[in-house]
């Protein structure tokens, strides 16, 4: 079926290209979301990614390596995205603090662990949670992830492995700042 | 939480480490359930609007033709028609292959550049010849030696995942840029010269995306005259520029000629950047490091917007003449400011709106035979905040801190209003200014000096708050 749908919107048939665009939205635009921690920035990656898709469809050669393909674009629109915010970040709030940068201790800012790895993954470098993101919510081998990412396997296994100890160091720097009240309430 | 769409795939994580699978269900927690309503209709719209169904779909589409029509489908008339339209095709296609074969690769409009040879071509060169009007030209990653020359409409668009990934070394001996085409000399020798070009826009509407441009040439790595190209995230590196650019050393990245009406954004250059003869190019969040840019010539009206300037050497970020009036607003510049003044034509009138200017040795430097409209900066850490010379620059609301003169006005009939200068070692300097001139309701405290004036019987309104000099105390 939609392999059927691939070629027919190939051949420029825009309904056939809505219906692959409903089917695979609301994956996309989880995956920039989780990519990008921003809805808003999101939904313009992947808006750009879904109309490159449309424009460059020829450019697809096997209708089977669709959602591969759309992955990849998706990934490269975040990044892109990702780029320009930072340009963006650099010209207008340098003196503004990262409002993710952990201040005073909050005692009712702890709800848990979830919430802590929640937050620690938002921190990561974008290379690095782009991986996380292909292979655990995807659920890609990293191989394919790699090809996703379009960088080798082993930079793939480097950044999640890189990824993986932050997280783990963030998590245990974290248990040690959570006041001891706090900690004693959570358990 | 997302774990019915996935459900399937997150039971795979249960054979991971406890962690991983810690990981794996923050993921699908923190995932979106579904995308808004508006996502999907916006796509369908926009891409309705980009790329029309070929005719051919549209007609097989059709109702079928009824017998009435004197044809039925099946009949011996039909196959007779469907045979000799097949036949009429097939020639055609061969003939149009003799004539232009690599064209009809290039029919679906996009051609795939690929230096592994998995693409229509090896070489962009060959893939511009073969793109007509409206094609995409889609370059996979790898090194391409190659100078281009583009006067069609195309886009030219690189295949990775960041614009490093696909870089066009311009090569040494990349052609010269046509005679009428040739530039003035940006810095350190007279007149006009010619150079090579590496991407050489021809007045065109190209887009011109996720590349890099390297190489260093006698010339220009990247031209555009005339058209409105749209170059975006682009890399532009010819190694960053010379203190005074020659003929012989001529380090310019991007050059924007002849009338361009150029749109630049989410570029990173490196090198001297030129804009001349009646351009009016806008440059929106750009990142140009080590980049000295220069904005000459009677109706040039560049706009630049929230782009980072720094790191040109020769004291200023901005050389702004020739008679030019260019907009520049809310962007970060550091290591040298502006450098305005009149050249060869009268009519220099800036406007410099919002920007952050700091570290260096100047901030904003009019000129005389120059005007300027100076307003809502903040000008700080430069040797001499604004310095106005025998012109008659308006400077409004601007915050001018901790430089070591703050404003100085020699000559000339400026308005100094509703500015805020303080902690400099100089506050205000007054040098002769001509009698027209006004300095009102500004703030000048808390410097080294607040103000000093030439003859000593100058004096401002009282609107003005000046304070006592500590050495006053």
């Amino acid at each position: 079926m939609q392999r059927e749908l691939v070629e027919r919107a190939r051949s420029g048939d825009l309904d056939a290209f809505s219906d692959l665009a409903r089917a695979c939205i609301t994956r996309l635009y989880a995956v920039a979301t989780l990519i990008l921690r921003d809805r808003d920035r999101a939904q313009d990656a992947v808006q750009d990614a879904l109309l490159h898709a449309w424009q460059d469809m020829h450019a697809l050669r096997d209708p089977d390596a669709f959602d591969a393909w759309l992955h990849r674009i998706t990934v490269r629109s975040c990044y892109k995205s990702a780029r320009k915010e930072r340009r963006r970040l650099s010209v207008e709030v340098r003196s503004v603090p990262d409002p993710e940068t952990p201040g005073d201790v909050d005692p009712s800012a702890w709800v848990g662990d979830r919430d802590s790895l929640e937050q620690a993954i938002a921190r990561l470098p974008i290379d690095q949670r782009a991986v996380m993101v292909v292979h655990y919510y995807l659920d890609l081998p990293l191989s394919k992830a790699a090809e996703v990412l379009d960088i080798p396997v082993g930079t793939a296994k480097s950044r999640l492995h890189h990824g993986l100890t932050a997280l783990r160091r963030q998590m245990r720097e974290e248990d040690r700042t959570i006041p001891k009240q706090v900690r004693e309430g959570m358990t | 939480m997302n774990h019915e769409r996935h459900g399937m795939e997150r039971d795979q994580h249960e054979a991971a480490p406890a962690f991983e699978r810690d990981v794996a269900d923050v993921f699908f927690d923190m995932a979106p359930s579904h995308a808004p309503d508006h996502l999907l209709q916006s796509v369908i719209y926009n891409a309705s609007r980009r790329r029309k169904r070929p005719r051919w779909l549209a007609l097989i589409k059709e109702p079928p033709m009824r017998i009435s029509d004197g044809v039925a489908v099946g009949s011996p008339t039909a196959r007779i028609l469907a045979v000799t339209a097949a036949t009429l095709l097939l020639t055609l296609a061969l003939v149009g292959a003799g004539v232009a074969g690599s064209r009809l690769l290039a029919a679906d409009g996009v051609i795939i550049v690929d230096p592994s040879g998995d693409g229509m071509t090896t070489t962009i060169t060959e893939a511009i010849a073969m793109a007509q009007d409206g094609d995409t030209v889609l370059v996979r990653p790898g090194t391409y030696t190659e100078a281009l020359r583009i006067e069609k409409d195309i886009t030219l668009r690189g295949d990775g995942a960041d614009p490093s990934d696909v870089v066009i070394a311009v090569p040494a001996d990349a052609p010269l840029a046509d005679e009428e085409h040739a530039g003035r000399c940006l810095m350190g020798c007279s007149g006009t010269i010619n150079g090579k070009v590496g991407i050489y826009l021809v007045e065109t509407s190209s887009t011109i995306t996720d590349l890099m441009v390297v190489g260093v040439i006698d010339g220009w790595a990247v031209l555009a005259v005339g058209g409105a190209p749209t170059l975006e995230d682009l890399v532009i590196d010819v190694g960053g520029p010379v203190a005074e650019t020659t003929l012989t050393e001529n380090r310019t990245g991007l050059q924007i000629d002849l009338g361009s009406n150029a749109v630049v954004r989410g570029i990173t250059h490196e090198g001297w950047l030129g804009i001349d003869r009646g351009s009016s190019p806008v440059f929106e969040e750009n990142q140009l490091l080590d980049t000295c840019v220069v904005i000459w010539g009677e109706g040039t009206n560049a706009e630049f917007r929230n782009n980072t300037v720094s790191g040109c050497p020769n004291g200023w970020a901005f050389d702004i003449g020739h008679g030019a009036t260019p907009l520049i607003e809310d962007n970060d510049i550091s290591a040298g400011g502006f450098d305005v003044y009149r050249g060869t034509v009268e009519g220099t009138d800036p406007v410099i709106r919002g920007n952050r200017i700091h570290a260096g040795e100047r901030g904003i430097d009019i000129g005389s035979g120059a005007t300027a409209t100076i307003e809502g900066n903040e000008i700080f850490d430069v040797g001499r905040g604004i310095s106005a010379d025998q012109t008659g620059a308006h400077i409004a609301d601007n915050d001018i801190h901790d430089n070591l003169t703050g404003v100085r006005l020699s000559g000339g009939e400026p308005s100094l209003e509703g500015n805020r200068i303080t902690g400099n070692g100089i506050g205000l300097s007054l040098f002769s200014p001509g009698e027209g001139f006004v300095v009102t309701a500004n703030t000048i405290c808390d410097n080294g000096t607040n103000l000093t004036a030439f003859p000593e019987s100058l004096e401002i309104d009282g609107a003005n708050e000046v304070c006592e000099d500590p050495s006053a105390g």
